[in-house]
């Protein structure tokens, strides 16, 4: 069930393409919580931009609904978007106007006053590195700072909403850090964020929650902490300073909650193992046990990222 | 902290205004108002000096001399029209500024509503300093001013009006932006033209041509106002080539321009309405 002050409702929305009714978006029903920082994830063509963009007045929904703050996107987006920050793909610019400028312009669209626009635009611009770049006109641009531009105009008004797809896509490394930082600062100032990514660590590290998705289906919604809880079998990346040979090899297979064990190179082979952290503790001392002088012991990739595969997988 | 902003969103009309306020802007920043300025000061020029170059005389009829200039005005309006209307629409999807402009709380009307009318400040501007160095110089020439004049310069409104009407409604439809400024200053500029000329010579009078109705632009400032005519050549001993004048009626013209205007604008707003922000 869902009440009306909740800021994201999606019942049942669906987006069909073409004349043999691909669905894009598949009965897509999710609800999302006030001051929640959802992650959505799914692979390339699962729905997800899609989504956001039914959610943005982008693209209008086959059948459905979408509310936002209790507002029909579909019959009434004015009222449903006025109090929602949205970044969608790699917004462009007009070019013959500078980042103060196009806030201003935006700013003033939303109704804010002249002087808080002023005051925000530069609280905004600050917050994403900008600042510097204020009266550039943004035609000259490279893509990285035009997506902190995008990012600052979706903060400009204060929403309590932000709607973000893939806000870190063809960042180069610093900037994806910085885009981070900027998230990790929304995350503690109680706005309500639904974010699109395909970077598992940067959902880890910085969603509440997750809703996961392919062909247009939810998979699942749930916390982070509870999604990884579900996590029974983990990879374990073992390195040794010794040659790894056939007769420790057997026996390490042998091992309790060793379910998988694959050699790969000569001084390294990979667990799947199925078990708590006092299990993963015994395991280690065994693989001493059996000669191995290990030397690395560590979870190989992200919890996240193994339920992600996993998921998807059996979804397909 | 978020706010609640929904108390804060404007009327409709004040966002017309503000999409009104910053595409002027972007005219105003554009090369492309620059060079129909450019266009219009040498034709303008032109048309002033070369008579005294080659030793004619300036016609003595305040109405006659803004009639010398009033035979560019079809062409300048449909420059007008394809540089502002052409892609007016279609930029908002190509160039991906829709992604920017359309997740606001902004209704698709009101956008297209504020970017039109902008658009005909910009020709009426552009119109304006064209009629005004017109009708000035014809001051200075004849020391007359004639009504006609101004009836004609509300005309070549009307005229761009309905110009800018097809320019949107191509541009609500087109994929691209270069292609929706080629087919705009095609259909205005060659298309109908050749339609006008063609139909002419067949001997039929199409007065639902909207060229053919922006002829009347030019057409009021001739004192008596034409009535259509033919004339007839020998072109065999027995054969006769018969060449029809068609000149478009005022009040058909008007009506003419107005519908081109209120179609072409209604389904370009409601294409623009229904197009989604794909790819």
């Amino acid at each position: 069930m869902f009440v009306t002050s909740d800021p994201i409702v999606l019942e049942n929305l669906t987006k069909t393409y073409g004349k043999d009714g691909f669905k894009a978006v598949d009965s897509l029903n999710l609800v999302v919580k006030r001051n929640q920082f959802v992650g959505f994830l799914g692979p390339n063509g699962a729905g997800k931009t899609t989504t956001i963009k039914m959610l943005t007045n982008l693209l209008f929904a086959t059948s459905g609904k979408a509310y936002l703050n209790g507002h029909d996107v579909i019959t009434d987006p004015k009222n449903a978007l006025a109090d929602i920050g949205a970044v969608v793909e790699t917004p462009e610019f007009y070019p013959f106007l500078s980042p103060n400028e196009t806030l201003e312009y935006l700013g003033a669209l939303r109704g804010m006053s002249p002087g808080d626009i002023k005051r925000r635009s530069k609280e905004v611009l600050e917050l994403v590195k900008m600042t510097e770049w204020a009266d550039t006109r943004i035609g000259k641009f490279s893509k990285g700072m035009k997506q902190r531009v995008a990012i600052a105009q979706a903060l400009l008004h204060e929403p309590t909403v932000i709607l973000l797809d893939e806000p870190t896509s063809g960042l180069d490394p610093r900037g994806m850090v910085e885009v981070r930082e900027v998230l990790m600062h929304l995350k503690q100032s109680n706005y309500t964020i639904f974010m699109s990514s395909h970077l598992l660590n940067e959902v880890q590290e910085i969603c509440s929650d997750v809703a996961m998705i392919d062909h247009g289906r939810l998979l699942t919604y749930d916390s982070v902490t509870s999604l990884l809880g579900k996590i029974e079998v983990k990879r374990l990346e073992v390195r040794t300073v010794n040659s790894v040979w056939g007769e420790a090899m057997d026996a390490a297979r042998q091992l309790p909650g060793v379910e998988l064990l694959t050699v790969s190179s000569e001084s390294q082979f990979l667990i799947d193992f199925r078990g708590g952290d006092e299990a993963q503790a015994d395991l280690l001392l065994k693989l001493q046990g059996l000669g191995l002088k290990v030397v690395g012991f560590k979870e190989s990739g992200l919890a996240l990222e193994n339920l992600y595969m996993s998921m998807i997988k059996s979804s397909r | 902290m978020p706010n609640d902003n929904h108390q804060h969103i404007p009327s409709d009309l004040k966002q017309i205004g503000l999409v009104m306020r910053y595409d002027i802007y972007k005219h105003l920043r554009s090369k492309r108002l620059l060079s129909i300025i450019v266009i219009e000061i040498a034709v303008l020029a032109l048309i002033l000096l070369l008579p005294p170059l080659l030793g004619h005389a300036y016609p003595k009829d305040a109405a006659a001399f803004v009639g010398n200039f009033a035979g560019f005005v079809g062409i300048l309006v449909v420059i007008g029209a394809t540089l502002f209307a052409g892609d007016a629409i279609v930029s908002e999807y190509q160039n991906r500024t829709g992604y920017l402009l359309f997740p606001n709380p902004v209704k698709r009307w009101a956008l297209f509503v504020g970017k039109l009318f902008a658009t005909m400040i910009i020709m009426t501007l552009v119109m304006t300093v064209y009629y005004a160095v017109a009708i000035g110089a014809g001051i200075g020439v004849t020391g007359n001013v004639s009504i006609l004049a101004f009836y004609s310069f509300l005309l070549a409104l009307l005229y761009s009006l309905a110009c800018v009407g097809i320019g949107y409604l191509l541009s609500s439809i087109m994929k691209g932006a270069t292609g929706a400024l080629v087919f705009t200053f095609a259909v205005l500029f060659m298309l109908l033209p050749i339609v006008d000329g063609v139909t002419s010579v067949a001997g039929v009078k199409v007065d639902a041509s909207l060229t053919f109705a922006g002829g009347v632009v030019n057409n009021i400032l001739v004192s008596p106002y034409p009535h259509d005519y033919s004339q007839s050549f020998p072109i065999t001993p027995t054969q006769n080539m018969t060449i029809w004048n068609y000149f478009p009626d005022v009040g058909i013209s008007i009506v003419v321009m107005l519908v081109y205007a209120g179609i072409s604008l209604a389904i370009a707003l409601v294409v623009f309405q229904r197009r989604e922000m794909l790819g």
